[in-house]
């Protein structure tokens, strides 16, 4: 087997065993904090199993499970429909910090700041929509300038300061966050936006909030289903395209793989260090632009001290992706897939054990590196020896004498 | 037993998919000897003595210890076995002090809890000077020379009292006078009854210490003779296959125009901000082959890196085919005309995770050739990878798609070489092009610089290695603690001569030679 095949077939297979060992350790967790003052009819041990059979599920299935009519059927299938919806909206920014959180990796970066970014484009996005009215995608451009500047910062300061990213990162996070609430604070046109004590702004607005496309039909009157989510796709093939197929794509991965090489080569190693978190801030930038732009209940600015979790859930599809532009599509919507399944065991378990839930399997997504690299490691261990043997094999008939010598 | 073998391997064989890395292999030490094991790289010496070490399980034949059969299932077996090893690649924690790297893993200790170090520095240091192993036992590692971790390592053997003791490649970070005290430690070794396996692809050293010689070519056994018996020919011979000559052929050099002039140059130290190169002059002709030799540490790896950009350089100018490159970046030295082979081929040589294609293209991948607005020619890249791979008969798995990690480190020398040379530069900068690699690989690169130089490049080759300094330079300049002290003409000169200026025993008014 071709040993790029082999990485790429090793990435998969570790990422899904980080998934189920997730979920076993998701159905111990549902175990574990079962109440059993909940239902009294069956014994504690099989209400507890059964009650938490159910609620993996819940999780799994989107909220549906065993219909008993068909009108039943009928009103779970429309459930259904309109939870991909939900899916496909929480997916969305979350394809985007992974896509920042993944393109940064490929440098050898670590960013941390997708929040602080992600908050920036957000806001950035704001503004353009809320108050100067202008059409989503001028918003989302943006979003993207402003995502881009916030995120070159921690980038000049590790290029000429060599001073770590992960840092200024947490550092750029908290004063993203503070800039922001006290703009909206002090901005009586943000605020008039519907903003009330608690300063909180919705957008609405027909063009100025992003195209339904009308998708809602498709997913059962869910209109939170926007052009974003193909916005999200469309940035991951081309972040896609920017690594794999140009020269840029070439020499940031040059500098992520080993850095002193890339200099020895004539890369611009700064260069490429600014250039690779100006790019992820964009990113991150456009998931901030479009979580505010879809513009209903969910997608409201407030001021709150406590920084976007969007950011830090990027770091988790970025890994539970590979870092592979494609690979963050799947594990984006597989992370909010969790989330809206997670969002049916309420009236069972307690609402914060969605959380507890999609942490364990964010935190065993960390855990795929490991995975992979366990299983490359037998197998480039044979590939050496082999290439050491083949080096010394003056002609390819040679090796075929070794191996018929072998099968004797 | 009609023979006093403390170690047997008989008929052992090991096989990955696809080849069979020791092919019915038997190896016989005896009590006291230096027994050196021979072979190319990939020849199966390493996968042998991983055998013996407990690191793979063959899948037929035996080992004996003192003629009784055992089974060695991991280091440790080994270890009880009295069996230790000096790997290639040290295996020490860099912010240990010397004392602790020794006893880890065997610590003496007091109360149960305690590691007793007052025993085992003792101990440690009644070892040291048993053997005239010199050590400074509360030094950090990461401080110390690589002459001094090597030391380090021996000790680690000795203190968990092995009497057999495998040294794999152990000379090839060592300078002339550290192998020289290297040879004769073995010696003391073996004149105590210890055993010992040396691994090496130098003929040189196994003739000087060695006692029998095993053969090993293509994972099978070639040989094993008296060294006494045989020359250095012969064991090449076995050991490759063919006839190699040890010679380089080569016309008189013709001298052209300046390439490369250094004026006055100073660079300081990064680290305790030393002078390690102080007012360096020369220059390089077209068509010649200048050496820069000297004892490691003495400031040709800061040269090289000053000359090459990777550093900057503290005053002094650098003259390029008649541009003053002093400031200019990596890039537009390169362009200027600088082709260069790095010291670290892994370091900064290759980028090991990028495929061979990727590897070829490093220095030209942003020319119109291989891309068009941006985006790779990947066709173009493969059909021009694929040409080097052939004409510089680069041996991979899987051709351009090979992963560079995955390749031996011959092979990936040859990749650097492929890719330097074909950049066609006016001035090639080779830093210890050699280094480590076997008799084949050598005789092959010594070939390709000639071919060069012979093309019209100017040579500036930087090298440890006193025999290639001798055999193809043109032009030799010592360097001593940062400064030139000697120009030799190699015809006139000789390899005991060049040793005094490497020492700092002696030097010449170079500014009066010019």
């Amino acid at each position: 087997m071709k040993t790029k095949t082999l990485t790429k077939l090793s990435s998969i297979v570790a990422t899904l065993l980080c998934i189920v060992i997730g979920l076993i350790l998701a159905f111990v967790v549902l175990l574990v904090t079962y109440s059993a003052t909940k239902s009294s009819s069956v014994s504690a041990i099989t209400g507890r199993f059964s009650s938490a059979s159910w609620g993996m599920k819940k999780i799994l299935s989107l909220g549906l499970s065993n219909p008993s009519s068909y009108s039943e059927y009928l009103r779970r299938f429309t459930t259904l429909k309109y939870n991909i919806g939900q899916v496909l909206y929480y997916a969305m920014p979350l394809i985007m910090t992974g896509l920042s959180v993944a393109f940064a990796f490929k440098t050898g970066l670590f960013n941390i700041g997708a929040s602080g970014q992600y908050l920036f484009g957000g806001i950035a996005a704001i503004i353009c929509a809320g108050m100067l009215h202008l059409p989503w995608y001028v918003s989302i451009f943006a979003a993207l300038i402003a995502g881009a500047i916030w995120g070159a910062i921690p980038g000049l300061f590790k290029a000429y300061l060599n001073i770590n990213e992960v840092i200024t990162c947490i550092m750029t996070n908290w004063i993203g966050l503070y800039l922001v609430n006290i703009f909206v604070y002090n901005t009586p046109a943000i605020q008039s936006l519907g903003a009330d004590s608690s300063r909180t702004l919705t957008l609405t607005g027909d063009g100025i909030i992003l195209s339904r496309l009308n998708l809602a039909s498709l997913f059962a009157g869910n209109d939170n289903v926007s052009v974003g989510i193909i916005v999200a796709i469309v940035f991951a093939i081309v972040v896609w395209v920017i690594l794999y197929k140009t020269t840029f794509g070439y020499e940031l991965k040059a500098c992520g793989l080993n850095k002193n090489a890339a200099k020895y080569a004539g890369i611009n190693d700064k260069k490429n260090i600014i250039l690779s978190m100006v790019v992820a801030g964009a990113l991150a930038g456009v998931g901030g632009a479009l979580y505010y732009l879809t513009g209903n209940n969910g997608a409201v600015y407030k001021t709150e001290e406590v920084l976007q979790q969007a950011g830090f859930d990027g770091i988790s599809v970025a890994l539970l992706g590979g870092s592979n532009p494609i690979g963050v599509i799947f594990s984006g919507l597989f992370i909010a897939f969790l989330k809206v399944g997670g969002d049916n065991l309420q009236p069972v378990y307690n609402t914060e054990i969605v959380s507890v839930i999609t942490s364990t399997i964010i935190y065993f997504s960390a855990f795929s590196l490991f995975f992979r690299n366990l299983i490359l490691k037998g197998r480039v261990k044979r590939d050496l020896a082999i290439s050491n043997q083949s080096n010394i094999l003056n002609k390819p008939p040679v090796i075929a004498d070794i191996k018929g010598g072998e099968k004797q | 037993m009609e023979e006093n073998y403390v170690i047997e391997m008989l008929n052992i064989t090991k096989s990955f998919p696809g080849i069979i890395a020791n092919d019915n292999i038997s190896l016989q030490l005896k009590k006291g000897e230096i027994h050196a094991l021979l072979g190319e790289n990939g020849a199966g010496k390493s996968t042998l003595m991983s055998v013996l070490f407990g690191l793979y399980q063959p899948e037929k034949g035996i080992i004996k210890k003192d003629g009784k059969e055992v089974k060695i299932n991991d280091p440790n077996d080994a270890t009880n076995l009295g069996i230790g090893m000096v790997h290639q690649h040290f295996k020490l924690v860099d912010i240990f002090t010397v004392l602790d790297n020794i006893i880890l893993g065997s610590e003496p200790m007091k109360g149960g809890i305690f590691v007793d170090r007052k025993k085992a520095r003792k101990k440690v240091m009644d070892l040291s000077e048993k053997y005239g192993l010199k050590i400074d036992p509360d030094a950090k590692v990461q401080d110390i020379s690589v002459g001094m971790q090597q030391r380090v390592e021996i000790l680690k053997m000795l203190y968990r009292s092995s009497d057999i003791l495998i040294f794999d490649e152990p000379t090839a970070v060592l300078t002339p006078q550290e192998i020289d005290e290297l040879m004769e430690i073995m010696r003391n070794f073996a004149k105590e009854g210890k055993s010992i396996l040396f691994i090496s692809h130098k003929l040189n050293e196994i003739m000087a210490v060695a006692d029998r010689v095993t053969v090993l070519r293509k994972g099978k056994h070639v040989a094993t003779v008296n060294v006494k018996n045989t020359t250095k020919e012969k064991l090449a011979e076995m050991m490759v296959g063919r006839k190699v000559s040890f010679t380089v052929d080569k016309k008189k050099a013709e001298p052209k125009d300046t390439v490369l002039k250094v004026d006055n140059l100073c660079v300081k130290s990064k680290l305790n901000k030393k002078m390690v190169n102080n007012n360096i002059s020369f220059s390089v002709h077209a068509g010649e082959i200048l050496c820069i030799a000297g004892i490691e540490g003495n400031g040709q790896t800061e040269l090289a890196y000053a000359l090459s950009g990777l550093e900057k350089v503290d005053s002094g100018h650098i003259e390029l085919r008649g541009k003053d490159i002093t400031n200019m970046s990596i890039r537009e030295r390169n362009l200027v005309g600088m082709a260069h082979i790095p010291e670290d081929r892994q370091k900064y040589g290759l980028i090991l995770d990028y495929p061979l294609s990727y590897n070829l293209v490093m220095k030209k991948y942003f020319e119109k050739k291989f891309q068009s607005a941006g985006f790779m020619k990947e066709k173009e890249i493969a059909t021009y990878s694929d040409e080097l791979i052939k004409q510089y008969d680069i041996r991979s798995g899987q051709g351009s798609d090979t992963m560079a990690r995955s390749m031996s480190g011959g092979n990936q020398q040859k990749v650097i070489v492929a890719r330097e040379l074909d950049y066609d530069a006016p001035l090639l900068i080779a830093v210890q092009p050699t280094r480590g690699l076997d008799v084949g690989a050598i005789e092959y690169i010594h070939k390709q610089l000639i071919k060069v130089r012979d093309e019209g490049s100017a040579i500036l080759l930087i090298s440890l290695e006193l025999d290639e300094v001798m055999d193809v330079s043109d032009r030799i300049l010592v360097m001593y603690e940062g400064e030139i002290v000697g120009e030799f003409d190699p015809k006139k000169t000789n390899v005991k001569e060049l040793g005094l200026y490497m020492a700092g025993a002696k030097r010449q008014n170079v500014e009066e030679k010019k």
